[in-house]
């Protein structure tokens, strides 16, 4: 019982990282819906960090520009089927 | 305590060539204003002809340039459809405004001018840091409809 939600071969496991760090991507742009689509999900919730593997200031500024999006309507308070 | 307030003010005076902003007395009111950057998007009612769209649009950019503020870029996206309803529409003419200015009350009365007219429906104005500059300069050259999308999308899929 356990191990239920742990993997069962630790070595497999890819370890997360930033992909903003990575990339060197300074801004989030709030106009851009397909990009923000990759941090929210079917319902239009943001994502979590420990899910995108985001680093702190990144998730924030994903955060902040999916709120933008969503008071200008181009992305939805809610929904149903999103992708 | 209030000394050491004070000092300060004292120097200021006798000083000839007094820069208030931003390294030496950061307490006081700042005479020099920083120029900054803003970005408006505002939903225009789609009830309206393409005409009118086209002239209350000109009629913030007016309001903007003879207020001195620095129009850098005006972007009409047209008739868009939006995520969610505003006013029982699920259609609107989306409008982008780039502007730098040193005033900070334009943007209150820009905002008083977006609650009067009452074919804006949403508006929204922010701040743009350094970031964000050289990101619309960017996007305005067009360089993002290609690279960008391409990049984190590999990504995606290991995620």
């Amino acid at each position: 019982m356990t191990l239920m939600n742990e993997p069962v071969k630790r070595a497999e496991v890819k370890p997360k990282y930033c992909r903003f760090k990575k990339n060197g991507i300074k801004y989030i742009d709030y106009k851009d819906p397909d990009f923000l689509l990759k941090f929210i999900n079917e319902q239009g919730k943001i994502l979590p960090r420990r899910l995108t593997g985001n680093s702190w200031k990144y998730q924030n500024k994903i955060a902040q520009a999916v709120k933008r999006a969503r008071h200008v309507a181009i992305l939805p308070y809610l929904a149903d089927q999103m992708k | 305590m209030i000394l050491p307030l004070f000092t300060g003010l004292i120097i200021a005076i006798c000083l000839p060539d007094y820069e208030p902003f931003p390294t030496f007395a950061p307490h006081f009111k700042t005479i020099v204003k920083p120029m900054k950057n803003y970005e408006t998007v505002f939903i225009l009612n789609p009830v309206l002809s393409e005409d009118q769209a086209k002239d209350t649009v000109e009629k913030f950019v007016k309001l903007l340039t003879k207020a001195k503020a620095n129009v850098i870029n005006v972007e009409k996206w047209g008739l868009k459809k939006m995520a969610y309803a505003i006013q029982n529409k699920s259609t609107g003419f989306y409008n982008l405004i780039e502007f730098a200015t040193t005033d900070n009350t334009l943007i209150n009365t820009l905002e008083t001018e977006y609650r009067r007219d009452e074919s804006v429906m949403r508006f929204m104005t922010i701040v743009l840091d350094k970031h964000s500059i050289l990101y619309n300069e960017r996007r305005r050259k067009g360089e993002f409809n290609r690279t960008k999308k391409q990049a984190p999308r590999k990504e995606a899929a290991e995620v």
